[in-house]
């Protein structure tokens, strides 16, 4: 950027998401911030719209490359406030040397799952890490199955609950968390998942200790770390009985907003559009490893995405759940719930009732 | 001789000297430190307790006046009352086991062995950490999964059957969090103790014997009386510091497994910066004040009627 515009000078800061909040709250926001899509958490884009927080950057010629698909997290009103590059997907990273040497196969159907389970349970090998002791690591397992449980047979099912004509609990969900505590039960997952961290699990299928993590793929640079020499692959993880139903959640990343009172929008927004150009966007994807978000140009898409692609061309995919909820309780509510879960401290269904009143909230 | 003032006068004008000097000091030299005081704690309290009665996200400039609305959430909210109910079994524990424990490493860093400057020491330095890299080093410990941990411990030592899931069972995960800040805080009670216990005259002790004391009677008869204040000063500190505890518990669990471990400090914060909701955040603080208060008033008094009886 630099570079490009040398009277332009890019100051970077690193800080977590509250101090944000704080930043933008006090009237002292940074010209460029972080913004999560659609809605469900306190620096969601809608969340900082309605507030007034930031600066629309609907004239920019990137706005018009949104696709439709994208256009529920990506604007508001019809109009565009953030820019993100990438794309992530949740899917099963599994350990290519320890699956080959239990002579496994990729699962497209959930009784090839559970045979992928058992197989590896025989040998000593956990088929899955899983670190939910870490809130945030134990909700991708039924964010993973839900595109195939619910939204294979009901596409417009987030229309449905907004509409109020479908629930959490009427829905696939309840499968979805049924599964996920019949993987438990069965022995799927590492011992003591809740007291397990997403280092630990990043650790243990890093090192071959288990199979498999179900994990997001800008994550798998960081579980390379933990050995250097482990071949690392994706596959979907499959949630129902045929393997035409399965789906996977892929979903726009983070990216950055333009503070609607920054004292330098001219050069904040002339940095959104640097961001946006396609050489950019491909070089941001070759380093983080995730899908670009508008295709174009030569980029070098990360080998280890190729199990997932055919469903991305297919488009067999689903945003992340959390993106269209109206609020934060929601997504509390399912990480609390799936530890509940897990812990034995309560249902699915208990799990989705709360669910649902969190959802009422608005 | 005769030159010399009545020593009756002399008194007297001393006395109107001071009052004069009392009388002359002008109020404005306190005008700094009172308005250092009014800007940097009376403002940004008032200023931050007025949010508890709005409904203001923290993000939105509007903030919408609701009256006792937070309040009358909070009482109804069950994870309130869920993390007010581990606040205080987290702050009774830890008030008990920190300051039991404390007494007696005083108690014996106060005898005359050789090591004792050493120990006392060595038992102090957990206080010097920060809170976080505590928490950080004990989630190591507690990891189930780590081959140096508590469980691998158990196992070398013949007690397989005792490894636990220390941070994932929802049933023991409090008491693990107990354990830590009983670990960094029980030094800092025993140097209070000893400060206590090195101000009690040996010839106390001496009377005791000569009574025909036995080691129980004279700890509760001379010890116990003669460090009230101590046990004044640690038993408020602890309270206090068991009710705002945050850092250990967000580091180690979150407030989890589910609820397991959420206090009403944790909750605060996840309110404010989570669920966008700075006023019923703020009126989350300003009951957890109003109870740390109240409990910090009610101990007081009673622990000073101790020191007097003593």
């Amino acid at each position: 950027m630099h570079a490009e515009v040398p009277t332009i000078k890019v100051e970077m800061s690193f800080g977590d998401d509250a101090s944000t909040v704080v930043r933008i709250g006090s009237g002292n926001p940074p010209d460029l911030f972080r913004v999560f899509p659609g809605n469900g958490s306190a620096l969601s884009m809608v969340q900082l719209v309605n507030a007034g927080r930031l600066a629309d950057l609907s004239d920019q010629s990137w706005v018009k490359r949104i696709p439709p698909s994208l256009t529920p997290v990506l604007k508001v009103n019809n109009k565009a406030y953030f820019f993100t590059p990438t794309q992530a997907v949740i899917g099963a990273v599994y350990n290519k040397q320890v699956f080959e040497s239990l002579k496994l196969t990729v699962p497209h159907t959930w009784s090839q799952l559970m045979t992928l389970c058992d197989t590896a349970k025989k040998a000593g090998v956990p088929a899955f890490a899983l670190g939910a002791k870490d809130s945030w690591v134990g909700q991708l397992i039924d964010y993973a199955l839900v595109p195939s449980l619910v939204y294979s047979n009901t596409p417009d099912f987030d229309k449905l609950q907004a509409g109020g004509t479908a629930t959490f609990s009427s829905s696939g969900w309840k499968e979805a968390l049924n599964k996920y505590k019949m993987m438990l039960d069965r022995g799927c997952f590492n011992e003591n998942p809740l007291g397990t961290g997403f280092e630990q699990q990043a650790k243990l299928v890093a090192t071959g200790k288990t199979v498999a993590a179900v994990q997001l793929s800008l994550l798998v640079p960081r579980i390379q770390t933990d050995n250097p020499t482990a071949t690392l692959g994706m596959f979907a993880l499959p949630g129902g009985d045929r393997a035409s139903q399965l789906r996977v959640p892929v979903a726009p990343s983070s990216g950055i907003g333009v503070s609607a009172q920054s004292k330098n929008l001219t050069e904040a927004r002339l940095f959104i559009a640097f961001m946006a150009q396609q050489t950019s966007i491909n070089r941001y994807a070759e380093l983080s490893g995730d899908l670009p978000i508008f295709s174009g140009g030569s980029v070098k898409i990360n080998p280890l995405l190729s199990g997932i692609l055919p469903f991305v061309r297919a488009g067999k995919v689903n945003l992340f759940m959390d993106q269209s909820w109206p609020n934060a309780d929601v997504q509390q509510a399912h990480l609390a719930g799936v530890q509940q879960l897990l812990s034995g401290q309560a249902s699915a269904t208990d799990v989705l009732k709360k669910m649902d009143d969190a959802y009422q909230k608005r | 001789m005769s030159d010399l003032p009545h020593p009756k006068v002399a008194m007297q004008s001393t006395r109107i000297l001071k009052k004069r000097r009392v009388a002359g000091v002008p109020w404005y030299f306190l005008a700094p430190a009172l308005l250092a005081y009014i800007l940097v704690v009376v403002y940004p309290i008032v200023a931050g307790g007025s949010y508890a009665f709005t409904d203001w996200n923290g993000l939105n400039p509007v903030k919408t006046f609701v009256g006792l609305e937070n309040f009358r959430r909070l009482l109804q909210d069950d994870q309130a009352l869920s993390s007010l109910k581990n606040t205080v079994l987290i702050t009774l524990s830890v008030t008990l086991v920190q300051n039991t424990l404390g007494l007696l490493l005083a108690l014996g860093a106060n005898s005359t062995i050789r090591t004792r400057f050493l120990l006392r020491t060595v038992l102090f330095a957990p206080a010097v950490i920060s809170s976080l890299v505590a928490a950080y080093l004990w989630q190591y410990l507690y990891d189930p999964n780590v081959e140096g941990g508590i469980n691998a411990l158990l196992t070398d030592v013949g007690l397989k059957s005792l490894r636990q899931d220390w941070l994932g069972n929802p049933q023991l995960a409090l008491f693990a969090i107990t354990g830590t800040v009983v670990w960094q805080y029980t030094g800092y009670s025993m140097v209070i103790f000893l400060a206590g216990l090195q101000g009690v005259p040996v010839e106390l002790y001496e009377a005791a014997e000569l009574d025909g004391a036995g080691a129980w009677q004279s700890f509760w008869n001379v010890t116990r009386p003669m460090i009230a204040p101590a046990i004044t000063v640690n038993l408020m500190l602890s309270v206090i510091g068991g009710f705002k505890l945050f850092d250990q518990i967000l580091a180690m669990t979150g407030g989890g497994p589910g609820y397991a471990t959420s206090t009403l400090s944790l909750l605060m914060y996840k309110q404010a910066f989570v669920f966008s909701r700075f006023g019923y955040s703020t009126a989350t603080a300003l009951v957890l004040a109003i109870i740390i208060a109240g409990v910090s008033l009610l101990q007081l008094k009673l622990l000073r009627s101790q020191e007097l009886e003593g």
